[in-house]
């Protein structure tokens, strides 16, 4: 059967073929295409990256305050490619804040985040939120001193605030002083929530580009 | 026909961007080939020996140390803080309604580098913040 074949089978039941042609077809406005422009993509493929080495991961992963440590170092020392993957993870969530970041500065420099694109602006904002907080929650599940310490400070600040704050911390985050059932919290977070909200985030913010097209092009 | 204005996303632009894809996960192999993911010494829970933020949360934990001298005490407003400053960037399309044009470029470019400056600086007290600046944070 050739490709010619299946993209027939799939137009007589779906009539994808003009879809399809019409994505191809396109045309970018050809400033649009220098380096600054390809922060955002950047960033999209390093999330492509944290999901594939995520899910490894996941694999060797105990969430429990008692054995995460221990299962960090068995994936980093034990598990084959362990070591090679979990960094893979690190330097693709860095390499994800740090695009995040300089395309946000990028679309901000332009001017691009005015009318008519309140809402993509927006979008992107709470993609941000979303990005900081999965690589918090993953540097919490590291489990060691350092990233014990600074998960401290992150979760106790916001129980100061007034009145909801202390309520907020125990409904969210479990007791008042950071225990394995916050990282088993964190965890959560980390796998499912944050994951669901991002991809969903991320297709209303790529729809809305193409919906609108590219600030200060054709 | 190809004028110079734009280009094609078939073949022009995706193999442009299939391209820039292998440059970067090649990169990313080679960063974690050769500076592995640092693990520490395990944790000991409700015993905090060391804070240290990863890059993109020490702005925030360099107010913090900050208010604590300069203020101290209230440590809800440090939080809250940072909260405005997040809506006000996130609401910034309401705010700024000004028709384009020269001087609202420069300005932009003056209130991002501000911006910048300012978080390199926070990020500076937050690395150079000894352990103590936190000790009124933890239990």
């Amino acid at each position: 059967m050739s490709l010619a074949q299946i993209i027939d089978w799939l137009d007589e039941r779906l009539g994808i073929r003009r879809d399809i042609e019409n994505a191809l077809r396109r045309r970018l406005p050809a400033r649009a295409t220098g380096a600054p422009y390809c922060l955002g993509g950047i960033a999209f493929l390093a999330f492509l990256v944290e999901v594939v080495t995520g899910i490894a991961l996941a694999r060797y992963y105990q969430p429990n305050g008692a054995l995460a440590y221990e299962s960090v170092r068995l994936i980093t020392y034990q598990v084959p490619l362990g070591s090679l993957v979990r960094s893979l993870h690190y330097w693709a969530g860095n390499v994800m804040v740090a695009a995040v970041l300089l395309h946000m500065l990028r679309v901000y420099l332009a001017g691009a985040y005015r009318k008519p694109r309140e809402l993509n602006w927006m979008a992107g904002v709470l993609l941000l939120l979303v990005t900081l907080t999965f690589g918090f929650s993953g540097y919490a599940l590291r489990w060691d001193a350092a990233s014990y310490g600074a998960t401290s400070v992150v979760v106790l600040a916001p129980a100061s605030l007034p009145l909801a704050g202390e309520w907020l911390m125990r409904v969210f985050l479990g007791e008042v002083v950071i225990t394995g059932e916050t990282l088993t919290r964190l965890y959560f977070l980390h796998v499912f929530l944050l994951p669901v909200l991002a991809t969903l985030l991320m297709l209303l913010h790529f729809l809305m580009v193409r919906r609108q097209g590219i600030y200060g092009g054709l | 026909m190809v004028s110079v204005k734009d280009v094609p996303f078939f073949p022009h632009q995706l193999v442009r961007e299939l391209a820039l894809s292998c440059v970067v996960l090649g990169l990313l192999l080679v960063l974690a080939a050769l500076l592995p993911a640092p693990l520490g010494e395990r944790a000991a829970p409700g015993e905090v020996r060391e804070v240290s933020p990863p890059w993109y949360l020490s702005p925030l934990f360099g107010f913090l140390t900050l208010w604590q001298v300069i203020v101290g005490g209230s440590l809800s407003i440090a939080v809250l803080v940072p909260v405005l400053v997040l809506l006000l960037i996130f609401l910034l399309p309401f705010i700024d309604r000004r028709e384009e044009g020269a001087k609202e470029r420069r300005m932009r470019i003056l209130a991002g580098g501000a911006f910048v400056l300012m978080m390199l600086f926070l990020a500076y007290m937050a690395y150079s913040a000894d352990f103590e600046s936190y000790a009124v944070l933890l239990p």
